[in-house]
């Protein structure tokens, strides 16, 4: 073959790959970087905020929870735990319920702020638990991942310590220390769920809290995997599948779609279908705890059932009921009224709970904690308010108050 | 009736003309002259290309006669009518509600596009006569090359059956990767053509752009080229012990540089260099490895039986066969050897490869066995190889084309159309697919329309999204490589009825089980049984089930469409 000819086919070869490279999308020319240096990749997605949104509660209702039974939930719901061994599981219920500015004038409690080093800073981690467990902070190479498991010294569920330390008001630049000694922040935990997450994983409420909760007006963003990921397909994953499905009965897939449908109010970050669809679905679950509410006021687990709840009840045991009447009525203060069963209904849901909270021990209560951590975020809701900003306030009127049942 | 004496020069020239003249002057037959052969030279056929079509015109018809299967090809019409009707390949799944966000490179797009537009002017028969015109340009792109190195008609024969029957159930369906190995075998042919055209340097690139589009197993075709180079390369090498004498060979630089081109032109894709990593996102995707089709061959698969008497016959024929080995021979029968054991699928790649060197081989022995017996026989006669070319073959193929194409399904249904009666049309259809493809029970499906997503069963998805009703959201179709991981996963733990199935079908809120009887007959059985579930059909090849208590409130997004035959 002639010289001339070969070495020009060469070059047309060469020239034909530059330009199909540099004419390629974006995506693509990821893709092919990553084949040739196949490091993990993180999507790049805009976080347009240094402060996590708040769902701020529809409705202060005395009548329905007066300052009295207010406080003596909250004084049974103080995150007053033995220091050693602490499991990070009842300190993310506790700081989501308190915030990171919750204060109390018992030193035993734990502080908002000495929650946050907890979660969030390895070396008080280690203070409680010593070198006898995994870390809870995972140092990866792609940011910061939060071992979850069956553990006691993990995270219980997939992204709940970021949706609960965002729901707590953390800030994205927040320090996060880790056992490697790397200073890292809360947005490098954010980024590594971003790029962790999968749709069709078994618990999603979580992560569509907190993604929800920063990048809103974002309404959709890419996967690591390449996935086209959007609010719609959270939300349309959160209703998929039969309703009692879920952790806690299924109560926390309607707090996050409710929570993800008030914020599409405000930035849109749904399409008007899976916005109605919502809506839809929300008004589908009032309608089901209206028909499977008990006489006394509380729901059961299979609440989702409507009036075959009540027909063939089922045999909960006292934290199954506490479950799903504090997990319905924390959802249903920040949804608006037409979202309601009557309110009769949910004033005898709450005076249950509150009665059966103030009935527990101490003992009692740091047994079932996160279970009664909602209850005392869901009457603070009802009174347009927040734990902490009442406890503090009540405090402050009453430095003396102490409850006993 | 003419009745005259030929022209004396004429009929001089050929007594049989003339003495068929004289004939006709006594007795008053008719003019022999009429008789002579009238044809242009060029258009006139041999006896053996006469035999070789009556052979092509036979594979055509068998090829036309298989059913259309019940699987991939009605999840490519789908595909195809999207395309058609957005006017562009979807970016993310398009169909499947629960890979809604998948990103979609679909590298079988113009295959789905053609297949489609066929299907929608010449209906189900189109589908059995693509399938037919793929498997003839192959086998004939065999035959001429077979043909090329033996005068036998046996040899050429044996060489063709050991190509189709070993990986004929991997032929069998028609989908997209039939047209990339009909690419790959005419390729293959004109790369091992005793001399090269220099139309190759278009030809050849021109299909790799074609089959680029058509199918993502391209670059198998690149791997062809390249050992095939490789092959030379060493040859050169080791006989001039010489590194550079490689760039002064012709051969070799020819295969070289057509490997770029080839190369090159698979760029000419609606995902230009973006569809080197699909194909590997694809081909690495775990969810495929479930498919038998990506299991290693076994002696238990037809494909393994097949795989190891034909690795006996050419470990046969290279014992003794007195043709000089090219290094291109072991680098492709072991490389494509390799793959195969890999994953059975790669069987269709091999097996054309496996009966080309069998017949250049089994050739060559023959030659020498018949030139021994010549030898002995000491024979002086001499043969007249000069092939008479006839009008009359010509005519006669052209018969056999046209009653070849007239008694297909497809031929049929052009020259007399459709049945009106929609009685006749179901059972035209039914004639002519495959008898697992659930018809009736996708009629009935559509005539009650289920709400939500439906389980189905992998083997149905394709056509249920073809022929269900409008928008039905499936769990699944062949596309297994689209589904996200845990649905996949829950795919198997459902159909198996593994522990935790009822929760999972659940947790998807189905409300709606189709499933099949000859590959799920227990999973079937087991929701009979199963008090949350009702029987709402059942015909011979499956049934459907209904909860009887209906979750609600169910997947919306995705699907569009449906509702075809």
């Amino acid at each position: 073959m002639n010289k001339t000819i070969f070495w020009l086919v060469q070059i047309g070869v060469l020239a034909a790959f530059v330009t199909a490279y540099n004419v390629a999308s974006t995506d693509v020319q990821q893709t092919l970087k990553q084949k040739v240096n196949p490091a993990p990749y993180v999507p790049p997605v805009e976080i347009p905020r240094s402060e996590p949104l708040v769902v701020e509660p529809l409705f202060n209702r005395p009548e329905m929870v007066s300052d009295e039974d207010l406080a003596a939930v909250l004084w049974q719901v103080r995150p007053k735990f033995p220091r050693k061994g602490l499991r990070p599981n009842l300190v993310e219920h506790a700081i989501r319920t308190w915030s990171n500015r919750a204060e109390f004038n018992d030193p035993d409690v734990l502080s908002g702020k000495q929650m946050e080093e907890f979660l969030l800073d390895h070396s008080t981690f280690v203070l409680s638990w010593n070198n006898e467990a995994t870390p809870l902070l995972d140092d990866r190479e792609t940011g910061v991942g939060v071992n979850w498991g069956v553990a006691r010294s993990a995270s219980v569920h997939h992204d709940h310590m970021l949706a609960c330390v965002t729901e707590a008001g953390v800030k994205l630049d927040a320090p996060v220390f880790l056992p490697s000694q790397r200073e890292m922040t809360l947005e490098n935990v954010l980024r590594e769920s971003l790029r962790d997450f999968r749709l069709d994983e078994r618990e999603t409420e979580w992560t569509a809290m907190a993604f929800g909760l920063w990048l809103p007006p974002t309404r959709n963003w890419k996967a690591a995997d390449g996935r086209e990921m959007s609010f719609d397909l959270l939300a349309e994953r959160l209703i998929r599948g039969d309703m009692e499905k879920g952790v806690c009965s299924g109560t926390h897939r309607v707090y996050s779609l409710c929570l993800l449908w008030r914020l599409d109010q405000e930035f849109d970050i749904l399409s008007d279908g899976v916005s109605e669809h919502i809506y839809e679905h929300l008004a589908l679950v009032r309608d089901q705890i209206t028909d499977s509410q008990f006489e006394d006021g509380h729901w059961p687990s299979n609440w989702d059932e409507g009036s075959r709840a009540k027909v063939n009840p089922r045999e909960d045991e006292l934290k199954d009921t506490v479950i799903a009447t504090g997990h319905h009525l924390e959802w249903l203060a920040i949804a608006p009224e037409d979202l309601h069963p009557p309110r009769e209904q949910i004033d005898r849901a709450a005076q249950w709970i509150i009665q059966t909270t103030k009935e527990q021990s101490a003992d009692d209560i740091f047994r079932r904690y996160t279970f009664f951590s909602h209850i005392g975020n869901a009457l603070a809701l009802w009174r347009g308010t927040h734990p902490a900003d009442f406890w503090m306030d009540w405090q402050a009127k009453n430095p003396e108050w102490e409850f006993r049942n | 009736m003419q009745t005259e004496t030929p022209p004396p020069t004429e009929a001089a020239e050929d007594p049989a003309i003339a003495e068929a003249g004289d004939s006709a002057v006594q007795v008053d037959r008719p003019d022999a002259s009429q008789l002579v052969d009238r044809t242009p030279e060029w258009a006139r056929l041999t006896r053996s290309a006469m035999i070789w079509s009556v052979v092509v015109a036979g594979l055509w018809v068998f090829f036309n006669y298989q059913p259309v299967w019940h699987t991939d090809v009605w999840g490519h019409l789908k595909y195809g009518q999207e395309i058609v009707s957005r006017g562009g390949i979807p970016e993310t799944e398009p169909f499947l509600p629960l890979a809604q966000g998948i990103p979609f490179r679909d590298t079988a797009w113009l295959s789905q596009v053609v297949t489609y537009e066929l299907y929608s002017v010449a209906g189900v028969t189109s589908l059995r006569f693509i399938h037919a015109l793929l498997l003839t340009i192959a086998a004939v792109a065999l035959l001429i090359r077979f043909r090329s190195r033996t005068d036998s008609y046996a040899i050429p024969l044996i060489g063709l059956a050991i190509s189709l029957a070993i990986v004929w159930k991997s032929l069998f369906i028609v989908r997209p990767q039939l047209a990339g190995w009909t690419c790959f075998v005419v390729i293959f042919s004109l790369l091992t053509a005793r001399r090269w055209n220099r139309w190759n340097w278009v030809l050849i690139p021109g299909l790799f752009a074609l089959w680029a589009n058509l199918h993502g197993s391209f670059p198998v075709g690149l791997g062809l080229l390249g050992m095939l180079w490789l092959g030379r390369a060493i040859d050169v090498c080791w006989r001039t012990g010489k590194l550079s004498s490689l760039w002064r060979d012709q051969k070799a630089s020819r295969l070289f540089v057509l490997t770029e081109l080839a190369v090159v032109a698979t760029l000419l894709n609606p995902y230009g260099v973006g569809i080197y990593p699909a194909i590997e996102s694809i081909s690495s995707n775990l969810n495929v490895r479930d498919l038998i089709e990506w299991d290693p061959i076994t002696l238990r698969m037809t494909h393994g039986k097949g795989f190891s008497i034909a690795t006996l016959l050419l470990l046969l024929v290279y014992r003794w066969s007195p043709r000089r080995v090219s290094f291109a021979e072991p680098l492709l029968l072991c490389g494509f050897g390799l793959a195969a054991l890999w994953a059975v699928r790669m069987m269709v790649w091999w097996a054309p490869l496996a009966a080309w060197f069998l017949v250049l081989h089994g050739s060559a022995l023959m030659n020498r066995w018949e030139r021994r017996k010549a030898a002995q026989t000491e024979s002086d006669e001499e043969q007249d190889d000069i092939p008479i070319r006839t009008g009359m073959n010509t005519v006669i193929v052209i018969g056999i084309c046209w009653i070849a194409f007239a008694i297909t399904p497809f031929g049929a249904t052009v020259l007399h159309g459709y049945p009106q009666d929609n009685e006749e049309f179901a059972k035209l259809f039914k004639n002519n697919v495959s008898s697992d493809t659930p018809v009736d029970l996708t009629r009935y499906l559509a005539a009650h329309p289920p709400e939500g997503l439906v389980f189905n069963t992998y083997e149905w998805g394709d056509y249920l999204l073809w022929a269900g009703p409008e928008d039905l959201q499936v769990y699944t179709n062949s596309h297994a490589h689209l589904l996200p991981r845990e649905i996949w996963n829950d795919y198997f733990t459902i159909s198996r009825m593994a522990s935790g199935w009822d929760d999972k079908l659940a947790r998807y809120g189905v409300n709606t089980v189709v499933i099949d009887k000859k590959y799920h007959e227990r999973f079937l059985e087991g929701m009979k049984r199963d008090p949350e579930w009702k029987l709402d059909y059942e015909d011979p090849l499956g049934a459907i089930f209904l909860r009887r208590h209906p979750i609600p409130n169910q997947i919306r997004l995705a699907g569009e469409g449906g509702g075809n035959e």
